[in-house]
């Protein structure tokens, strides 16, 4: 597998089907950690193959009681079987949950397909381990996707401060190589990744990239933006998880530092995450609550509407976390896609995928270069519409609508493979 | 609006210069002037320095030989007064020591000088120094008196009066103290952020800095007693053995060796004054 910078195209190798080949509906039954109406990345998948006529059902998780357990999103079937607060400090609180979900999740699909047998399922990290779930399926030879939205080895090492060098991680790695050989097919979010999980736990003729890309029926900048409806001030926004690799507090301690030179300006946090309670004492700390705001998680269109009435948008990321330094913020293309200005910090990530014409970058993770643009940008109204202009383009040829035909491919090859291991 | 001047002496800065380079540019008070001393740098910190220099007229870069070695018994010093010595304009009211590292706040200094407006016998002051410890900011502690030498602001008649600052280890203590012996006031304000990217001492390694910061108290005058209690302190903080036989090994050398002393026995016997006072719980410069 080889890696492209970000000024080549970004085209990614993946399965497809032969020319012209007639296909019959299928049925895809998807498994996720999350909660379906705030993934993105698993409801552009869900819609794409509910466009086209296929059946979908997706079991994910309840967010509370006022979601019902059952429900008809968009043409996808989505069962919440489980409910989950974000508030997991600790790695047994975490562990004992989804293992929960994941003993819930393989019993569900046991009995799914003994009713009616599926096409294919496609299951999403984080964790890995929920492919095995999906035994059920396996033993009827039925094709089996892992979607590796984050390497797990990685993510837990970041969420729970575990080093690299430690057994537990290894532990970690394990999981990570038994999942992906137990798939019959790995999916991984980006190209830095995806060259390391096919070098560590897969090879890379089993391992696709597909990228988190915006989805332009939530995230389109046309028809104006509602910018110039709001209070008159001038909006910084975060919105997404907030884990200490988010490096929240970063952009928080910034706007912190300039919060006197741009009285009219406002942070407004959107999110849920462990983090969340240290930084809404920080803010405290800081004396700025009547200018740094947080706010709670928001559904995907919701969310859209409060991106796009955004000035500039803010993604801290921390360079410093390895995992951090490798994840790659959807929120970007998202914010891109709305015509909205981004400072981000120069992860490898971000370097690898956005040029400097496209995002203004700020470096290692320090608060005062991150507080030096956002006061550049607030000032220069001209270099924000330039930014904003640069990366409408980019974003225009990376939409999810451009690219999931790539996806509705592999599944066709997939499917159609289960029919010669029948 | 406040005149002032910066002097950043740096040597083999690469990783963090361009922090401080952009922190200053940002900086709701600008300086008249601003002299970076390359000093004999191996890596690319002097086309750095140009670079700047290219884009603000403001900026002055001067560049030194390499020496071969890392000074630290006063290279620092010696590139600070090569800067010195290259002040445009007599007209100003401040100077400062900052060292290539570091980054803060866009109205730092700003806010220095509202301090230094407040109370007019502020000889010395500067921000606290930071450290960002896997994303944790975390306070390098030192006594309130204590500037800390990367980040020095000195008012111009404080600076007369000190006649300068002194070319051997030590150097940022000794100013601080004989500034208050001379009836000035020197302060740093942990409110005034200032990350420094470095660990002060970094380069030379947490044994030799031991040694190099026992060395710079023996020559500041130190008195032998308190200098017990401080190596007794100094158990309590990582590395725990190396730092407190470091500052030992390093301060009882100078014995051994008869390093010369600050050449000013007011000095001593005021900083050994204020020290005593500091162990019997008196009101002292050590709070």
């Amino acid at each position: 597998m080889t890696t492209q910078p970000h000024d080549l195209p970004t085209k990614e190798p993946i399965l497809r089907p032969a020319a012209a080949a007639p296909r019959h509906p299928l049925t895809v039954c998807m498994l996720a950690y999350a909660f379906y109406e705030s993934d993105t990345r698993i409801m552009q998948y869900a819609e794409a193959l509910a466009r086209r006529g296929d059946t979908v059902e997706v079991i994910a998780l309840r967010r509370d009681r006022s979601f019902p357990e059952v429900e008809l999103l968009r043409g996808v079937k989505v069962f919440r079987i489980q409910e989950r607060t974000v508030n997991e400090r600790g790695l047994l609180t975490y562990v004992t949950r989804i293992l929960r979900f994941f003993l819930r999740s393989a019993l569900f699909l046991y009995r799914r397909q003994r009713v009616r047998s599926c096409d294919l399922v496609h299951v999403h990290n984080v964790p890995d381990f929920l492919v095995f779930a999906a035994l059920a399926a396996k033993l009827q030879h039925i094709p089996i996707v892992l979607d590796i939205h984050d390497l797990l080895p990685e993510f837990y090492a970041s969420k729970f401060k575990i080093a690299h060098d430690t057994a537990l991680f290894r532990i970690l790695t394990f999981i990570e190589r038994c999942s992906a050989g137990f798939a019959t097919h790995v999916i991984i979010a980006n190209h830095l990744w995806c060259d390391r999980l096919a070098a560590r736990s897969s090879h890379p003729g089993k391992c696709s990239v597909i990228r988190n890309r915006p989805d332009l029926s939530i995230f389109s900048g046309e028809g104006g933006s509602p910018r110039a409806a709001h209070s008159g001030r001038f909006l910084f926004t975060y919105p997404g998880s907030l884990n200490w690799h988010q490096g929240v507090d970063v952009a928080i301690r910034a706007f912190a530092s300039i919060a006197g030179r741009i009285p009219d300006a406002d942070f407004h946090i959107y999110g849920e995450g462990a983090a969340k309670p240290s930084l809404i004492s920080l803010t405290n700390q800081l004396g700025m609550n009547e200018r740094i705001f947080f706010h709670d998680f928001l559904p995907s269109r919701e969310i859209a509407r409060v991106m796009a009435a955004t000035d500039l948008a803010i993604e801290p990321k921390r360079s410093m976390s390895a995992f951090g330094n490798e994840a790659l913020s959807t929120k970007i293309l998202e914010f891109m896609s709305l015509g909205v200005p981004v400072i981000a910090s120069r992860t490898t990530i971000h370097a690898f995928y956005y040029g400097q014409s496209i995002i203004q970058y700020y470096d290692h993770d320090d608060e005062f270069a991150l507080a030096g643009e956002m006061l550049r940008l607030k000032n220069d109204p001209a270099l924000r519409a330039r930014l904003a202009e640069n990366a409408s383009q980019y974003a225009k040829e990376n939409t999810w609508d451009a690219c999931q035909q790539e996806y509705l491919d592999l599944v066709d090859v997939l499917s159609d493979a289960r029919v010669t291991y029948a | 609006m406040t005149k002032y001047i910066i002097i950043t002496p740096a040597r083999d800065e690469a990783d963090h210069i361009e922090q401080t380079l952009s922190s200053v540019p940002n900086q709701s008070i600008l300086p008249v002037q601003w002299i970076l001393v390359n000093d004999g740098s191996r890596d690319s910190t002097g086309e750095i320095m140009d670079r700047y220099e290219q884009q603000y007229s403001w900026i002055t870069v001067c560049h030194r030989n390499d020496r071969g070695y890392r000074n630290s018994a006063g290279g620092e010093v010696d590139a600070f007064y090569d800067g010195f010595s290259r002040i445009d304009s007599d007209d100003w009211e401040f100077v400062v020591k900052l060292d290539g590292d570091l980054s803060f706040a866009p109205d730092y200094f700003e806010q220095c000088f509202a301090e230094f407006a407040k109370d007019p016998r502020l000889g010395i002051a500067g921000g606290g120094i930071y450290h960002d410890l896997n994303g944790e900011i975390t306070l390098e502690k030192s006594p309130v008196f204590h500037v800390r030498g990367a980040t020095k602001i000195y008012r111009r008649e404080c600076w007369n009066d000190l006649g300068g600052i002194m070319r051997a280890p030590g150097w940022d203590t000794v100013d601080d103290l004989k500034a208050n012996m001379l009836g000035w006031t020197t302060r740093s304000y942990p409110a005034l952020r200032v990350l420094h990217h470095r660990f002060t001492g970094a380069a030379d390694g947490a044994w030799r800095n031991s040694i190099k910061d026992g060395r710079a108290n023996y020559i500041t005058g130190y008195h032998p007693l308190f200098m017990l209690m401080k190596c007794a302190a100094r158990f309590v903080k990582r590395p725990r053995v190396v730092g407190s036989v470091g500052l030992m090994f390093g301060f009882l050398g100078c014995y051994w060796k008869r390093t010369p002393r600050v050449q000013d026995h007011n000095l001593i016997s005021y900083t050994r004054n204020q020290q005593l006072r500091r162990l019997l719980l008196l009101d002292s410069i050590w709070k």
